[in-house]
């Protein structure tokens, strides 16, 4: 009883890791296939850059997955992500924008401006794939430049 | 001048002054139910559903404080010389709106996300120096608002039946369909955690037909309360074993009579059409078919005598 009893806090915690999974796969498919499809915003002012590269770094250490970027505009590669046909995008995004609800953004990697003209830089995520999500949330945390409030 | 309170046995007013208790307890929890699931509830669609429920569910229960207090401190007056009776059966009204449209929101929104493929995101949270899965929070705060409306409900069925008082009847139909979107909640959020988006909305869906059905059933009641209808059983549409036999008794000590009987909340008047009342008091325990502890169920039997044809040519 007293074994059973100690063992509730570890089978907990292995529940704590089970959840949550992902619809498409895309934790599972990141760690086999060792790449990660990464959209990055062209054109776009790079004050995000320093922070992306460590977060790219945090999450190729986490997965074990080497990122393979691509150019383009923040558009199309949002639409590729919605897709499925990219893991990650890495834009600034204006958190009134439509976009919102139709993927999911990390916590902010950095920001530029202040109070109506501050602008965010985000890793954006495809929509329900809540364990891929969760990782990137955590790495983001970690690697958002310092000071930035969510 | 009197309240209709005043009419009411003893035993009655305090188990109306113990409904109104259990009522003010169970806006207590709900207050604090909507504040945990309001902050945990991201975009999970059940999640959102269960906290519009929650607060739609404060709809009976403010009804029915309203409706008692009219009752136990309304006298009659020349403004309203029937008192507040049919207050009540208003609430009730007001209740089954509530608890009917909360059913079709609900299936509303969970065929709209099936509908769209909706993948719905839950995230992370920062707690104390921990990522934590929101859903983990989720399936917290269900099971918080799980227990409240359980136990609340279950307490106010045996209130419902004392008083009969189909207010807090569908109050407490409206508390399983609360618990019940809680437990669909978090079959809801454990599938959506091992993946599958639609077992969210699919459990939501399969609950709001249930809140539909006790829903309807509620309305047809109440608005047919409200237009004069024969008495109701308390729990569905049917008409009320008490009242029929009422009639039946009336019917036959007036039979050449037109007997109707309608509610006022949780009374029973009896009309007695085409019979000319007896001069002496009316012997209401020998006509009143449900035992002497329920007499004050019946408000009133009037007579309305036939009339006298006017004759042709006259005046």
């Amino acid at each position: 009883m007293k074994a059973a009893l100690a063992c509730l806090p570890l089978l907990l915690l292995a529940a704590c890791d089970a959840l949550p999974r992902d619809p498409a796969g895309s934790s599972v498919r990141i760690r086999a296939t060792k790449m990660l499809r990464v959209g990055v915003a062209q054109g776009e002012p790079d004050f995000g850059r320093a922070a992306s590269a460590r977060l790219l770094g945090r999450l190729a250490r986490e997965t074990g997955a080497r990122p393979r970027l691509s150019a383009g505009s923040t558009e199309p590669l949002l639409m590729a992500l919605e897709r499925g046909d990219l893991d990650l995008v890495l834009t600034p995004l204006d958190p009134e924008s439509p976009w919102m609800t139709r993927v999911s953004l990390s916590p902010p990697l950095a920001a530029r401006g202040m109070d109506e003209r501050r602008v965010t830089y985000h890793a954006v995520m495809r929509n329900g794939e809540n364990r891929w999500i969760m990782t990137v949330e955590k790495a983001a945390r970690r690697a958002a430049d310092a000071g930035v409030e969510p | 001048m009197t309240t209709i309170a005043d009419e009411f046995p003893p035993d009655i007013r305090d188990a109306m002054r113990g409904a109104e208790r259990l009522q003010w307890w169970k806006i207590g929890w709900t207050v604090s139910i909507v504040a945990v699931m309001g902050l945990t509830m991201g975009q999970s669609q059940t999640m959102k559903t269960a906290w519009v429920e929650d607060l739609v569910s404060l709809v009976p229960s403010v009804a029915f404080l309203v409706a008692a207090r009219m009752e136990r401190r309304g006298a009659r007056s020349k403004r309203f010389p029937f008192g507040f009776e049919r207050a009540n059966g208003l609430g009730f009204f007001l209740a089954a709106v509530a608890l009917a449209a909360t059913g079709a929101l609900l299936l509303y929104d969970s065929v709209m996300t099936l509908v769209h493929v909706e993948h719905a995101t839950v995230g992370s949270v920062r707690l104390l120096g921990h990522d934590i899965w929101l859903g983990w929070l989720m399936l917290a705060a269900q099971l918080y608002a799980l227990v409240p409306p359980l136990i609340i409900g279950r307490k106010e069925l045996p209130l419902a039946e004392t008083l009969s008082d189909k207010l807090v009847h569908t109050d407490a139909l409206m508390n399983k369909a609360n618990w019940m979107t809680g437990a669909a909640g978090i079959a809801g959020v454990v599938g959506l955690g091992l993946g599958w988006w639609w077992a969210d909305s699919v459990a939501a869906a399969v609950i709001s037909l249930d809140i539909i059905n006790d829903g309807v059933k509620a309305l047809r009641s109440s608005t047919a309360e409200l237009i004069d209808s024969a008495p109701r059983a308390l729990s569905s549409p049917d008409l009320s074993d008490d009242a029929q036999a009422l009639k039946a008794r009336l019917q036959a000590r007036y039979p050449a009579a037109d007997i109707r009987l309608r509610e006022t909340g949780r009374r029973i008047h009896a009309e007695v059409h085409g019979a000319a009342g007896p001069q002496e008091p009316i012997d209401a325990p020998d006509l009143w078919p449900a035992g002497e502890e329920r007499l004050w169920r019946l408000a009133q039997i009037a007579f309305v005598p036939p009339r006298r044809e006017v004759e042709a040519g006259r005046g």
